[in-house]
């Protein structure tokens, strides 16, 4: 699985880095992030609701961030681990009507993201995309207490199609009220699902809002998630997230082949070469191209 | 035979630039703790924590703390952790963030928090 571009296992993730400002200060929170040991970012992009009262206007959705150049302290750090800093594009839709929905559809006709968050506002939309969209994410917002009620067989289905149930904790770090409404709103959340499934990721404005990986696990226990669960949130549920995304933009396909890297006798590494790999495709010549799934 | 037990939290401080060096001391760092315990966890959760937490090692130069919590209260103290900002009640109310605490390891024995520094320190000995 070298060349598939999936974070590798073990690592702490990041999944909402908002990117609607200048390069400059998203560069400045990534390098507090890699300081903190983080390796995987996904830079973020709002869509908010538009109420609109004239006839249908024409979509325009943002284009993804492109990827942010760090600054020196930062790439120094990563020389000394030998590690990289993945970065991820993502969008956040705002669902409170009905004419959202078709944002969804847009942003997942045009495939340019590789994570589809959605925030839902009423009970109806919440319902719908915890079983129908082909989403990844669905975020828990803080703002205002929750206005709807999550029901268990909502969250259940969630569960079981794999997506992800997101809490911020930079608003809550801000501000007292967005931490009194998160906590009593992911409680909720956490009532039906267990922990299971919940992703933490921070919406930091500037950089002194970002916290260590093992800090944002500990803010899970306030929301009564069981202790050994607490690590998920930011490493084991987040690539499961971005493998999700992934998914999606491979057709129908489930298997990925690939010839893996040989030591040999003299300590050298011979490469899986990639002749092989059209060796095998080659054979099937005669079974029918790969049907696209009719996305909604 | 009754034995107090305790859990040591390694920390490091990290600093913005409104925060000055010479303000780091034992009595800034568990006033900062308290003000955030109190508006999270109220007068229980301060009243039960503030006095059995003292700071048992600050090295001004690597930034790093050693603090001692009564072994009851080390999970509610880990969650207060992440939410301190501001160090005097007089900016609390700003946005202004001074500095932020990251835990670097928990132990049972002060010793074996040492070494954990030791090892992992950032300044080339």
């Amino acid at each position: 699985m070298a060349n598939l571009p999936l974070p590798k296992h073990g690592k702490y993730f990041d999944l909402n880095v908002p990117s609607d400002e200048a390069v400059s200060t998203v560069s400045k929170r990534l390098t507090m992030l890699v300081y903190l040991g983080y390796e995987i970012v996904a830079l973020t992009k709002f869509l908010p609701t538009t109420t609109s009262s004239k006839g249908k206007k024409k979509l325009i959705i943002p284009d993804p961030p492109s990827k942010v150049q760090l600054e020196e302290t930062a790439e120094k750090i990563l020389k000394d681990k030998g590690a990289e800093l993945l970065q991820y594009t993502r969008i956040t839709i705002e669902l409170a009507e009905l004419d959202d929905v078709r944002k969804v559809r847009e942003v997942l006709n045009a495939g340019v993201y590789d994570l589809v968050a959605v925030l839902p506002r009423t009970e109806k939309l919440f319902h719908s995309c915890c079983t129908e969209y082909n989403i990844d994410i669905i975020c828990i917002d803080g703002s205002e207490p929750l206005p709807y009620i999550p029901r268990h067989n909502a969250i259940k289905s969630a569960i079981t199609r794999g997506l992800f149930f997101e809490v911020c904790y930079a608003p809550m770090i801000r501000n007292n009220t967005v931490r009194r409404h998160t906590i009593s709103n992911v409680q909720k959340f956490a009532e039906f699902s267990k922990g299971k499934n919940h992703i933490m990721s921070g919406a930091a404005q500037i950089p002194m809002e970002v916290r260590g990986p093992y800090d944002v696990a500990n803010i899970n226990t306030l929301f009564c998630v069981a202790k050994n669960i607490v690590t998920h949130t930011v490493s084991k549920n987040c690539r499961a997230a971005v493998v999700h995304g992934f998914s999606r933009k491979t057709a129908k396909c489930a298997i990925y082949v690939q010839k893996k890297d040989i030591v040999t006798e003299d300590r050298e590494i011979v490469k899986g070469k990639e002749n092989n790999m059209k060796k095998l495709f080659d054979n099937n010549q005669n079974s029918p191209p790969l049907k696209k799934k009719k996305v909604e | 035979m009754v034995r107090l037990k305790h859990r040591y939290i390694a920390l490091e401080v990290v600093m913005s630039k409104a925060f000055l060096k010479r303000n780091m001391k034992p009595k800034v760092i568990t006033g900062a703790i308290r003000m955030h315990l109190n508006n999270l966890y109220g007068e229980l959760g301060s009243a039960s924590i503030y006095p059995n937490l003292s700071v048992r090692y600050l090295n001004a130069h690597t930034n790093t703390i050693i603090l001692r919590v009564r072994r009851r209260f080390a999970e509610i103290l880990l969650t207060v952790l992440p939410f301190v900002t501001a160090t005097e009640s007089t900016e609390f109310k700003n946005t202004d963030h001074k500095i932020f605490f990251r835990t670097l390891y928990v132990s049972g024995t002060i010793r074996s928090a040492q070494k954990f520094l030791i090892r992992n320190n950032p300044l080339v000995l």
